[in-house]
């Protein structure tokens, strides 16, 4: 029996990382706007001993031709203001929320933060963000969007008058809360060096996701950290069934969630083009698509849409397409089979952890406690128990002893 | 201490630091067990601030019936991160929300402005905004979620919120009487005769006392003072 203790997370996203999620028919959008909610989810996971609970952070509502998209509106709450609620209802799981330092002022995300710890006992995290959309931008008085260069400047500078503020204040119960990030540019790659404890990252397969954890421990090294003090967990959104047919069966389900009306919303808030008025059996119209307003590189290079083989798909095509492939690692199979490949990407040294998005959370948070949580501590993978009191204390990870380390 | 029942009373813990956390959390669910209707908490104390919607979240999780009033400091705020704040606590609490500006004075007339856009944030919903039509694959209804598109001499917003409208609204905002110049921006203005600044040591007196509330609502329950 092996004693590795892999970190678990729990990324709570809507009803879940289906953007359709929230249409399956046991539970009501509107819970989402409930304490009970997060209650029942929270409880599970503490009860799974996961070691936190990831909220993200939303600052612009999905719109188009200055219509607010109906499909796209499900609300991503405070997760300053959840997650000190949430902490009054359980007894020892972290929370990681999400905040940007491109729109907040330091001083007001250190009492917040400060505030949050000590009302939990040292359970926080901070996913430390650069917001890179324009259209955040337009909600705080910004006129142009800062580039990305600019943003992780400033973002360095923001976590240093965070840090030195805490110096200042009475203690928190772990130090300090825990420093999370999720970039994976090289840009987002220095920065990780300098001030991540945690990495969330993408990762689809194992070997590069070994080199990719050896680049970011060398790089700790390199600027005088202990690698030792780095936790890598890439998102996986995982599917289960009982047997591989009952999982793919799942997946189908899950698939059909996704409202064609929400998925022409998505690419059209992608692009800044009104898809409705296009057939889905047609070709997807390229022309149109080069020519709309929208369009740059990366996410938004219309050279995405065409598929490996040079074809461009019909339109419903590209949509059913769409569903299936998510920028995270997704998983079909049997409780086994999770076990299995969290063991695998574990023992071959591609993470630490993985932070968990179910795709339909009120299926796959239960399945995953009750199924696959006890095959991982059968094994020894996970930790048994809580034997600690505080976020730094799940994760193995020591006190700040210096302060401000850039 | 006396203790002058004049009627639906704020409570002001006068006393509220790291170190008392604790106890003032406890005293929440006391308060809120003995009927009181409005607890102010967090404060912007330099030395040891304490962050109003926090705090107010937290007791929000283990209360029923007590308002929850955040201390905001206005100047370090923008309205959208503070209208989520809100919007997050009122639907947290089941609308019992509320928020107070401490400091400011410096630069008021940013404060009502961030009063101003804050309001038309939280309102950027309709009440019947959340429609949920599964079958059309539509949460919100497009034509009852509005941009408000503020542009002002220190904001620039264009909205709409990204939270559906909270259960009050407009969360009120509780000025005390004398805090110049926000007394003229608050939906709830309260006079010295009903707000108590305690300690925890008067708590023991207070917790036994039951105040005379009436009224549904946060506004209704505090509203008779204005």
């Amino acid at each position: 029996m092996t004693d590795r203790n892999i970190a678990l997370g729990l990324f709570v996203l809507g009803h879940g990382h289906n953007v359709g999620s929230w249409r399956s028919s046991q539970t009501p959008a509107r819970d989402l706007l409930t304490l009970d909610y997060y209650r029942e989810i929270a409880r599970q996971a503490e009860r799974g001993r996961l070691d936190m609970i990831f909220f993200a952070e939303i600052l612009y509502s999905y719109e188009l031709n200055g219509r607010h998209e109906g499909a796209l509106a499900f609300p991503t709450l405070d997760p300053f203001v959840l997650i000190p609620a949430l902490s009054a209802v359980t007894e020892a799981i972290g929370f990681t929320g999400t905040y940007s330092t491109t729109y907040t002022d330091a001083q007001a995300t250190a009492i917040k933060l400060a505030t949050i710890d000590r009302l939990n006992g040292g359970r926080t995290g901070w996913n430390i963000v650069t917001t890179g959309a324009d259209r955040a931008a337009a909600n705080f008085s910004v006129r142009e969007h800062p580039g990305k260069e600019e943003r992780y400047l400033r973002a360095g500078d923001y976590v240093d008058r965070v840090r030195s503020l805490w110096q200042s204040l009475p203690a928190m119960p772990q130090g300090e809360p825990v420093r999370v990030q999720a970039g994976m540019s090289p840009t987002g790659k220095t920065f990780a060096a300098q001030v991540a404890e945690v990495m969330f990252t993408i990762a689809k397969e194992k070997e590069a996701a070994v080199a990719f954890r050896k680049e970011l421990r060398q790089a700790l090294s390199d600027v005088g950290r202990d690698p030792e003090e780095l936790r890598i967990m890439p998102g996986i959104a995982p599917i289960l069934g009982g047997t591989e047919q009952e999982a793919k069966a799942n997946e189908e389900r899950y698939l059909e969630l996704l409202h064609p009306e929400t998925q022409l919303a998505m690419l059209g808030d992608q692009f800044g083009l009104d898809f409705s008025g296009y057939a889905l059996d047609a070709p997807l119209p390229m022309d149109d698509i080069r020519q709309a307003p929208k369009v740059l590189s990366g996410m938004r290079d219309p050279a995405r849409l065409i598929g490996e083989d040079g074809e461009v798909p019909t339109l419903g095509d590209y949509l059913r397409r769409q569903a299936k492939v998510r920028a995270h690692n997704s998983f079909v199979g049997t409780p086994e089979q999770l076990a299995d490949m969290l063991d695998d990407w574990s023992e071959a040294g591609a993470c630490d952890g993985f932070n968990m998005m179910f795709p339909l959370q009120s299926e796959g948070v239960p399945a995953f406690v009750d199924e696959v949580v006890p095959i991982l501590r059968k094994r020894g993978l996970v930790k048994q128990d809580y034997g600690a009191t505080t976020l730094r204390g799940h994760l193995g990870l020591s006190e700040p002893k210096d302060g401000v380390t850039r | 201490m006396t203790v002058r029942m004049v009627g639906p009373t704020v409570i002001v813990p006068s006393d509220l630091t790291s170190a008392t956390l604790p106890q003032w959390i406890e005293a929440a669910v006391r308060l809120d067990e003995a009927g009181w209707p409005l607890l102010v908490v967090g404060n912007c104390d330099p030395k040891d601030p304490l962050d109003g919607l926090a705090m107010a979240a937290y007791c929000a999780a283990q209360t029923r019936n007590i308002g929850l009033c955040a201390v905001v400091d206005p100047l370090t705020v923008e309205p959208f991160t503070l209208a989520r704040g809100l919007a997050t606590l009122d639907h947290m609490s089941g609308g019992r929300a509320a928020w107070r500006l401490i400091g400011g004075e410096s630069d008021a007339n940013r404060c009502r402005e961030l009063v101003e856009v804050v309001r038309k944030l939280l309102t950027s919903w309709e009440p019947d905004a959340l429609i949920e039509e599964a079958d059309k694959g539509l949460l919100s209804d497009r034509d009852r979620v509005h941009p408000i598109a503020h542009e002002g001499d220190y904001f620039a917003v264009e909205g709409p919120l990204n939270i559906p409208r909270p259960p009050q609204g407009r969360v009120p905002l509780v000025a005390l009487a004398g805090e110049s110049p926000f007394n003229e921006l608050a939906d709830l203005l309260l006079n010295d005769g009903t707000t108590l600044n305690v300690s925890l040591e008067d708590l023991a007196e207070l917790s036994d006392m039951t105040p005379p509330v009436t009224g549904e609502t946060l506004v209704e329950r505090l509203g008779g003072l204005q």
